[in-house]
């Protein structure tokens, strides 16, 4: 397969290249801390006046909907993009819960000329196991 | 339909979140979503998007909002899902509307066409489902 060129349009190279992503590649759950500033600092950007914190505060899936953990295992390069999004919860985590989230490189390919990097997360709660979201995130990859 | 007051076909529309440069620089702060195109202007310009622009999950979130207030958090918690592909980008000022369009339901699931729409321009595409089953079973 010919392999498209570089897109350096977002910057120079930087970060870790398509070719050196592997698929298959996991990472040991990540602690994925979430404070009631956290929930209501979220909420604003949605617009949202924050309810009162309580540890009957649920945490918006969204919220755990997130690449830092994934960012602490690899420098992205500039001009990764999203390209789709795909969530499936399972139960509700609770303000203060201690969560996880689990990443696997599922997957990489080109596509119309374009490089797509398959990122799958899996949030638990640590204390019992349970099984909160799974999160999958295609990422256009510049290069 | 789960919800007595949906049927197929339905179109439901709402105002998405407000599009700030502050509400792109904490989204990316909170999620790690923030890659200069979303929070740095002068870089962003010179981009090919000429502007900053919008996080795609910031323009779904409230959907996890609407689905909670139409079905409730627990049957969203437990069986809610969405995906979604980003089209185009939407910047600071856009109006955005979020669109539910009230698909068939199978079963007790419900399904749903979404889009995120800025004037005639398609921002977001996606699906959802959801449940309502009792934790105990069906």
């Amino acid at each position: 397969m010919r392999m498209p060129e570089p897109d350096r349009r977002m910057g120079g190279w930087t970060g870790v290249g398509y070719d050196d992503i592997a698929v298959g590649q996991a990472f040991p759950p990540q602690p994925l801390p979430i404070t009631a500033d956290d929930v209501a600092r979220f909420d604003r950007c949605l617009g949202k006046a924050p309810p009162p914190p309580s540890s009957a505060t649920r945490v918006p899936s969204f919220l755990l909907n997130e690449l830092r953990a994934m960012k602490n295992q690899m420098r992205f390069p500039p001009g990764v993009l999203h390209a789709q999004e795909e969530i499936e919860m399972f139960s509700a985590a609770w303000l203060g819960e201690p969560l996880t989230t689990s990443i696997t490189i599922a997957n990489k390919y080109i596509r119309n000329d374009k490089r797509f990097i398959v990122i799958d997360q899996h949030v638990r709660c640590a204390s019992d196991q349970r099984s909160i979201m799974k999160i999958r995130h295609i990422l256009y990859w510049p290069c | 339909m789960l919800n007595p007051d949906l049927a197929p076909g339905q179109r439901l529309t709402r105002p998405g979140p407000p599009l700030t440069l502050q509400a792109f620089t904490d989204f990316g702060d909170l999620l790690g979503t923030d890659a200069p195109v979303h929070n740095d202007p002068a870089y962003a310009a010179k981009t090919q998007f000429g502007s900053v622009i919008a996080q795609g999950p910031l323009l779904l979130a409230s959907f996890e909002t609407w689905f909670c207030e139409l079905f409730g958090e627990d049957a969203w918690s437990r069986t809610g899902i969405l995906t979604a592909k980003f089209l185009n980008p939407a910047r600071i000022g856009d109006a955005v509307t979020l669109e539910i369009i009230v698909g068939e339901t199978f079963g007790d699931r419900a399904t749903f066409e979404l889009r995120v729409v800025h004037q005639d321009r398609v921002l977001a595409l996606g699906t959802a489902a959801i449940s309502l089953v009792s934790p105990g079973g069906a």
